[in-house]
C-alpha cells in the first residue's frame, strides 16, 4: 500500500460522501467482521449447532450497498449476507440468537444458522436454494410498482446463482416492467468449489443484464464508497421508476464455503493477494486520512462492538431452546391448526 | 340466485374480490387481453387495467415466486397456472418459498396468495394438457390444497383462497368448467376451506372422491342405488388440510370405504385417506379400504381409448363398491 | 280432583280456535256431556262437552280469546279420577312430518346393550378367553371383532353370511339385536309412556280374580302339555354369579328372569304364543309384557313386566321383586296388572311337580314352572343326576295347535339347557 501514496490525499468533495456516511459505512464494516469473526471462533468452540457460512473479506459488497436503505424497502439475501443484515438494522442479539437456534430468534430455531431476517427491518430470512430471494424480491418491488410506492427491493447473490432459471426469469420480468430493484452479485470467485468461468461463459457477470435491457456494472467489491457509490445511483433510478440495474461486485471469502469446508480447491496464491485487498484497513485508510479516524478511536469502536456482541451472546446463550410444541407453530395461519402426531 | 357454470363461477369470483380489495392482482400466461385460454379471466383486464391483471412471460417460476414476494409486502396475488403440467418450474416457488416463508421466519412473513392451476382429464388433453399433479402439493405443510367440484364451491373456495393468510394451490378441473352449471346466489358468499360436503347420504359404503371423479361417483352412486346399495359420497373439496373428521364419521357408519382419485394411484391422495383411516378406525372396518385410481403411468396417454382406459369411471367405482361389499 | 278443560282437535289444519262464550260459568253444576264452552274456528262453530261430572271451578280464559289446539281453558272440580288430560299439540302442517321418520326408532334402555360396562357394572367378568378364541378361530373384520369384544360375543357361534362364510358387521349387529329385541327396528305398537288410570287402590281383587277365572276358564278351549328341562347349565351360572349380583345390587335373581328371556328367543319362531285372542282377531304381540302371578295370603296376582325383551334378567328381577312387595303392601296399580301378552305361574316354589295353569283372557298361553329336582337321566348312554324342572304350557286351542305349542316349549327349553349362547348378552 505504501506504494500507492503517491496520490494526493483526498477531500470529502472529491470523494462525493458526508463524514457521517464515511464513517457509518466503517461501523457497520466492523461490526460485520468482528460478529463474523465471533461466530467462526464460537463455531469452533462448539458452542451452538450446524455448520457456519462466513461472509469475511466482503463485507464491503453488503454494506456499502445497503447503507442507507430505509426499513420498508426489502433485503432478499442468500446465506452469506451476515452484512446486508447488520447494515439493515437487525438487531445483534436476534442474530446471535438465530445462529445459535434459540427460542429468542425470530425464527425460534427453526432454519439454519445465518439465515438472517427480520419482517421490521425489511429482510427477508432466506431459503437455501440459490437464487430463490432474487425471485422473491422480484416480486417485492413489483408489489412497489403496483402500489405506487418509492419503496426498492435489493436481491444478493453470488455470481453462481446467475446459472439459474428462476434467476434469469426475474432479471427478465424485472426488465420488461422497469421494476424499482438492484441486483447485487458479489462476484467472490467461487461458488462452493467451481470456479466461475464453470458458471458462465462471460468475462462479466454483469453482461447479463443486457440480454434483459438493463445497465449492469462490475465493480471492486472491496471497495466500500465505491460499492455504495454506484448502489446510491442505482437506487435513485428505482426509486425514480427508471428500472432495474445489475451491479456485479468482484470480491473474495477468505474462508471456506462453509466453516467445514478447507477451501484447498483455491491456491494460497490467490487467497494471499485478495487479503492484501481487504476492504476493512482500506477503508480505514481513507478515514485515517480524511481526518475521521484515530487509532483510539478504533479502539473505542471495538470495543463497544464488542461489548455489545458479548451481551448478545451472553443472551443467546442464556435463553432456552424452543419447546418441542414450537415445531407446531407458524405452518398456518391461526385458522388451520396444525394436527398434533403422538407416538 | 343464477344459473352458474363452473368457470363463470371463477370469473365471478375473481372480479368481485378485485372489486372489493385492491390489493388482490393476477399474473398469468394469456390472462390479460385474451381473457386466459379457457377464458377464465374474460374482462378482467379491460375493467381493472393491466397492472393489475398482468400478461406475463412464460415464466412460471416467476409468477409464482414475483407473487411470494408481492403477497409478503401487502398484496393479495391471484397468479394463474395455465395447464398443471407446465407447474414444475414454478415448484421451488412454491415449495421452497410459499410453503415455508411463514415457517422459516417464525411467522413474521407470511404469503395470502392463490395459484389457480387449470387441472384434470377427459378433455383430450394428452401428456401434458391433462395432469393434476395435486398430490406433490398435498404432502407440503405451509400450503393449503382446495379443488371444488360445483360452482358454488368453486366460487365460495376461490374467495376464502383469496381472503385468507396462507398460500393455497387452487386447483380448477377444465372438464368441469363448462359440464356443470347450477344455482348459486348472487349474493357475497364464502366456502370454508378444511370442511368436505356431504353430496349424497347412504348407509352401506362410504364413496370419498374430489372435482371431476365427485360426478363420476355420482353417476356409480345412481347405478348402486338401483341394485338397493346407498353410498355416501364425501366430496373432500379441500385437500390440504383435508376433513378427518367428516370422512371418519362416515366410515365409521358404514364401515366400508372406496376412494376415487383421478390422478395416478402410488403416493396420491387417497393413499393418505386411506393410510388415516386404517391407522385411526381401524377396528370399524368390515372390508378393506379400496382405492378406484389413474393407472401408475404418466398421467395421462393422449389417443382417445388409452385416456378412458387411464382414467376412474362410473363402472369401474361401481365394481369396486360391489367388491368391496361382497368380501 | 282437579281436571283442566282443554281445547280439543277441531279438524285437520286447525290450529287454533276463540271462545265465543262460556256456557258453564264459574260455580255451575256440570254434568257429563254437558256443553261447557262454545269455540268458533274458521271450519266450525263447536260446543265442547264436559268429559266428566262436577263442578265449573275457573275460566282461564274470557270470550274472544284466540287459544290454540290444545290450550288449557278451564278448571273443573270432578268426582273421582279424570282422565289426566295432557296438552297435546297438533302441528300446523300435519303432512309429510306426520309420518314417522327413522329417528323414531326406539333405542334398547343404555344399560341393556350386553356391553362390557354393563357387565363390569354388574360385577360379571365373563369368559373373555372364549371371545378371543372365537376372534381367533373366525375369520372377521377389525368393526366384527370390536363388536365382539364390547358385546361378549363368541363369533364361533354366530353364522357368518359374507363371502366365504365370513362373519359380516350387518351379522353381528343383527345377532347383537336379536340377544335382547324382537324387530326392534320397526316397532309396529308403542307402548303409552303412562296409562291414564294412575293409582286405583286394589280393593276387591278376590272378585276380581274370580271373574278372569271364569271367563278364561268357560270362553278358553285350555290344553296343556309338558316337557322337562336340564337346568343345570342355568344352575350353574347362578351359583357363579347369584350372590355377587345380589351383593352389587341387592337382588337375588331367581329362575323366573330367565325363563322370561327364553320365552321371548323362543317366540321368534313362534310368534302367534305371545298374542291376545280378542273376538275374530289374534293380535300377535311384537313386544313382550310378562304377567308373573305372585302368590299372596289367600289370593294370587298377575303383576305384568312390560317389554321384557328391553330388559336385562337384574332389570327384571328387580321389577319382580319390587312388583311382589307392591303385591304384598296391596299397592300395585291397575298399569301394573294389565297389559300382559303372556303369564308365567310359578308353582314350584310350593312344591307342584305339575299342573296345569288357566290363561290369563285374553292371553293365548301361560307357562307352568315347578320344582326343580334331582332326577336321574340318561346321558350319552349314561345314568347322571341332573336338576329338571318339568314345565306345563297352557294354550289357547283356538288359535295354537298342539304340535305349534310343542315345539315351542321345546324351543324354549333348548335356550334353557344352552344358555351360553345367550345370557350374555342379556344378563
Amino acid at each position: 500500500m505504501a506504494a500507492n501514496q503517491t496520490v494526493a490525499k483526498p477531500s470529502l468533495k472529491q470523494i462525493g460522501l458526508s463524514e457521517d456516511t464515511l464513517w457509518g459505512l466503517y461501523y457497520y464494516l466492523m461490526k460485520t467482521r468482528l460478529l463474523d469473526e465471533r461466530f467462526r471462533k464460537m463455531f469452533r468452540q462448539g458452542r451452538y449447532a450446524g455448520t457456519y457460512f462466513s461472509a469475511v473479506g466482503q463485507e464491503a459488497c453488503t454494506v456499502g450497498a445497503v447503507y442507507g436503505l430505509r426499513d420498508e424497502d426489502i433485503i432478499g439475501p442468500s446465506h452469506r449476507e451476515i452484512g446486508a443484515a447488520v447494515t439493515k438494522g437487525i438487531p445483534i442479539k436476534e442474530m446471535v440468537a438465530q445462529v445459535f437456534a434459540r427460542s429468542t430468534s425470530v425464527d425460534k430455531g427453526k432454519t439454519h444458522p445465518c439465515h438472517y431476517g427480520s419482517r421490521a427491518k425489511g429482510v427477508i430470512n432466506p431459503a437455501s436454494t440459490v437464487a430463490g430471494q432474487t425471485v422473491v424480491a422480484t416480486g417485492c418491488a413489483m408489489a412497489f410498482k403496483i402500489q405506487k410506492k418509492d419503496n426498492i427491493a435489493v436481491a444478493f447473490f453470488g455470481e453462481g446463482a446467475t446459472a439459474r432459471g428462476g434467476w434469469h426469469e426475474a432479471l427478465n420480468y424485472a426488465g420488461i416492467h422497469k421494476l424499482p430493484i438492484l441486483f447485487v452479485c458479489q462476484n467472490n470467485l467461487w461458488a462452493e468449489s467451481v470456479p466461475a468461468r464453470l458458471q458462465g461463459a462471460i468475462e462479466k457477470f454483469s453482461d447479463r443484464a443486457k440480454a434483459y435491457g438493463f445497465p449492469g456494472v462490475t465493480i471492486d467489491g472491496n471497495d466500500v464508497v465505491e460499492v455504495h457509490k454506484t448502489a446510491q445511483e442505482a437506487i435513485k433510478r428505482a426509486r425514480a421508476g427508471e428500472g432495474p440495474t445489475f451491479i456485479e461486485c468482484m470480491t473474495y471469502r477468505w474462508y471456506g464455503h462453509s466453516e467445514i469446508d478447507p477451501a484447498d480447491y483455491r491456491s494460497q496464491e490467490e487467497l494471499d493477494t485478495w487479503k492484501k485487498k481487504d476492504p476493512i484497513p482500506r477503508h480505514e485508510k481513507l478515514l485515517t486520512d480524511l481526518g475521521i479516524l484515530t487509532p483510539q478511536k478504533r479502539e473505542a469502536l471495538v470495543e463497544e462492538i464488542d461489548q455489545e456482541i458479548d451481551e448478545a451472546v451472553k443472551f443467546a446463550e442464556e435463553s432456552k431452546y424452543a419447546e418441542p410444541e414450537e415445531a407446531y407453530r407458524d405452518v398456518y395461519s391461526e385458522n388451520f391448526p396444525v394436527r398434533r402426531d403422538e407416538y | 340466485m343464477k344459473n352458474t357454470t363452473y368457470i363463470e363461477a371463477i370469473t365471478s369470483a375473481l372480479y368481485e374480490e378485485m372489486e372489493r380489495d385492491e390489493s388482490v392482482f393476477m399474473i398469468g400466461e394469456d390472462i390479460g387481453l385474451y381473457g386466459g385460454v379457457f377464458k377464465a379471466t374474460k374482462g378482467l383486464q379491460k375493467r381493472f387495467g393491466e397492472e393489475r391483471v398482468i400478461d406475463s412471460p412464460i415464466s412460471e417460476a416467476y409468477i409464482v415466486g414475483g407473487c411470494v414476494g408481492a403477497a409478503m409486502v401487502g398484496m393479495r396475488p391471484v397468479p394463474e397456472i395455465q395447464f398443471a403440467d407446465f407447474i414444475t418450474p414454478s415448484m421451488d416457488q412454491i415449495i421452497q418459498q410459499a410453503a415455508k416463508i411463514r415457517y422459516r421466519s417464525g411467522g413474521q412473513w407470511t404469503c395470502p396468495m392463490t395459484v389457480r392451476v387449470c387441472c384434470g382429464g377427459e378433455v383430450g388433453g394428452g401428456l401434458y394438457h391433462s395432469q393434476i399433479n395435486e398430490q406433490w402439493f398435498f404432502s407440503q405443510p405451509g400450503l393449503i390444497v382446495v379443488m371444488p367440484s360445483t360452482p358454488y364451491d368453486a366460487k365460495g373456495l376461490l374467495k376464502s383462497a383469496i381472503r385468507g393468510e396462507d398460500p393455497v394451490i387452487y386447483f380448477e378441473h377444465k372438464r368441469l368448467y363448462r359440464s356443470v352449471k347450477e344455482e348459486i346466489p348472487e349474493d357475497d358468499f364464502t366456502v370454508p376451506i378444511g370442511k368436505a360436503a356431504i353430496r349424497r347420504e347412504g348407509k352401506d359404503i362410504t364413496v370419498v372422491a374430489y372435482g371431476l371423479m365427485c360426478h363420476k361417483s355420482m353417476e356409480a352412486a345412481n347405478i348402486l342405488e338401483k341394485e338397493g346399495v346407498t353410498v355416501e359420497l364425501i366430496d373432500m373439496r379441500s385437500l390440504l388440510p383435508w376433513d378427518r373428521e367428516m370422512i371418519f364419521e362416515s366410515v365409521k357408519k358404514t364401515s366400508r370405504a372406496v376412494l376415487v382419485q383421478e390422478n395416478t394411484k402410488t403416493g396420491g391422495v387417497m393413499a393418505e385417506v386411506s393410510a388415516s383411516i386404517t391407522e385411526e378406525i381401524f377396528d370399524y372396518l368390515d372390508a378393506p379400504v379400496t382405492r378406484v385410481c389413474g393407472l401408475d403411468v404418466p398421467m395421462l396417454p393422449f389417443a382417445p381409448p388409452l385416456e378412458h382406459y387411464f382414467l376412474p369411471n362410473a363402472e369401474k367405482i361401481v365394481r369396486a363398491v360391489r367388491k368391496v361389499l361382497e368380501y | 280432583m282437579e281436571y283442566k278443560v282443554v281445547v280439543p282437535p277441531l279438524g285437520e289444519s286447525v290450529v287454533e280456535g276463540t271462545i265465543v262464550k262460556w256456557l258453564k260459568n264459574e260455580g255451575d253444576k256440570i254434568k257429563i256431556d254437558d256443553p261447557i264452552v262454545e269455540i268458533m274456528t274458521d271450519k266450525i262453530n263447536v260446543e265442547i262437552p264436559s268429559p266428566h261430572n262436577g263442578v265449573m271451578k275457573k275460566h282461564l280464559v274470557p270470550p274472544d280469546t284466540v287459544v290454540q289446539i290444545g290450550a288449557e281453558i278451564a278448571v273443573m272440580e270432578i268426582e273421582g279420577t279424570a282422565t289426566e288430560s295432557k296438552a297435546f299439540q297438533v302441528l300446523p302442517d300435519s303432512g309429510k312430518e306426520a309420518i314417522p321418520a327413522e329417528q323414531d326408532v326406539k333405542e334398547p334402555p343404555e344399560e341393556f346393550v350386553g356391553t362390557v360396562a354393563h357387565h363390569e357394572q354388574m360385577g360379571i367378568h365373563a369368559d373373555k378367553d372364549a371371545i378371543e378364541d372365537g376372534i381367533k378361530a373366525v375369520k372377521s373384520s377389525p368393526i366384527v371383532r370390536r363388536l365382539a369384544r364390547e358385546h361378549f360375543i363368541d363369533l364361533r357361534k354366530l353364522r357368518g353370511t359374507g363371502k366365504g362364510g365370513r362373519v359380516s358387521k350387518e351379522d353381528v349387529i343383527k345377532y347383537i339385536n336379536s340377544r335382547h329385541l324382537v324387530d326392534i327396528k320397526k316397532p309396529d305398537f308403542v307402548f303409552p309412556d303412562a296409562e291414564p288410570e294412575e293409582v286405583i287402590p286394589i280393593t276387591g281383587v278376590r272378585k276380581v280374580i274370580a271373574e278372569h277365572m271364569v271367563r278364561s276358564a268357560f270362553t278358553i278351549p285350555h290344553v296343556t302339555t309338558f316337557d322337562e328341562c336340564d337346568m343345570s347349565a342355568i344352575s350353574e351360572w347362578r351359583k357363579k354369579h347369584v350372590d355377587k349380583i345380589e351383593k352389587k345390587h341387592g337382588v337375588r335373581v331367581t329362575y323366573m328372569p330367565f325363563i322370561a328371556k327364553a320365552i321371548i328367543f323362543a317366540a321368534q319362531d313362534f310368534p302367534w304364543i305371545n298374542s291376545t285372542l280378542e273376538k275374530d282377531v289374534l293380535r300377535v304381540k311384537k313386544y313382550f309384557n310378562i304377567g308373573m302371578a305372585v302368590a299372596r295370603d289367600n289370593s294370587l296376582i298377575v303383576p305384568v313386566i312390560k317389554h321384557c325383551e328391553q330388559k336385562s334378567i337384574l332389570q327384571i328381577a328387580k321389577e319382580m321383586r319390587e312388583l311382589a312387595e307392591k303385591a304384598n303392601a296391596d299397592k300395585l296399580t291397575m298399569n301394573e296388572i294389565t297389559g300382559g301378552t303372556i303369564s308365567i305361574t310359578n308353582a314350584g316354589g310350593m312344591g307342584a311337580l305339575g299342573s296345569t295353569p288357566i290363561i290369563a283372557h285374553p292371553q293365548v298361553a301361560i307357562l307352568g314352572v315347578h320344582k326343580i329336582v334331582d332326577k336321574p337321566v340318561v346321558r350319552d348312554g349314561q345314568i347322571v343326576i341332573r336338576p329338571i324342572l318339568n314345565f306345563g304350557l297352557s294354550f289357547d286351542h283356538r288359535v295354537i295347535d298342539g304340535g305349534y305349542a310343542v315345539q315351542f316349549l321345546r324351543r324354549m327349553i333348548e335356550y334353557l339347557e344352552d344358555p351360553d349362547s345367550w345370557i350374555l348378552g342379556v344378563v
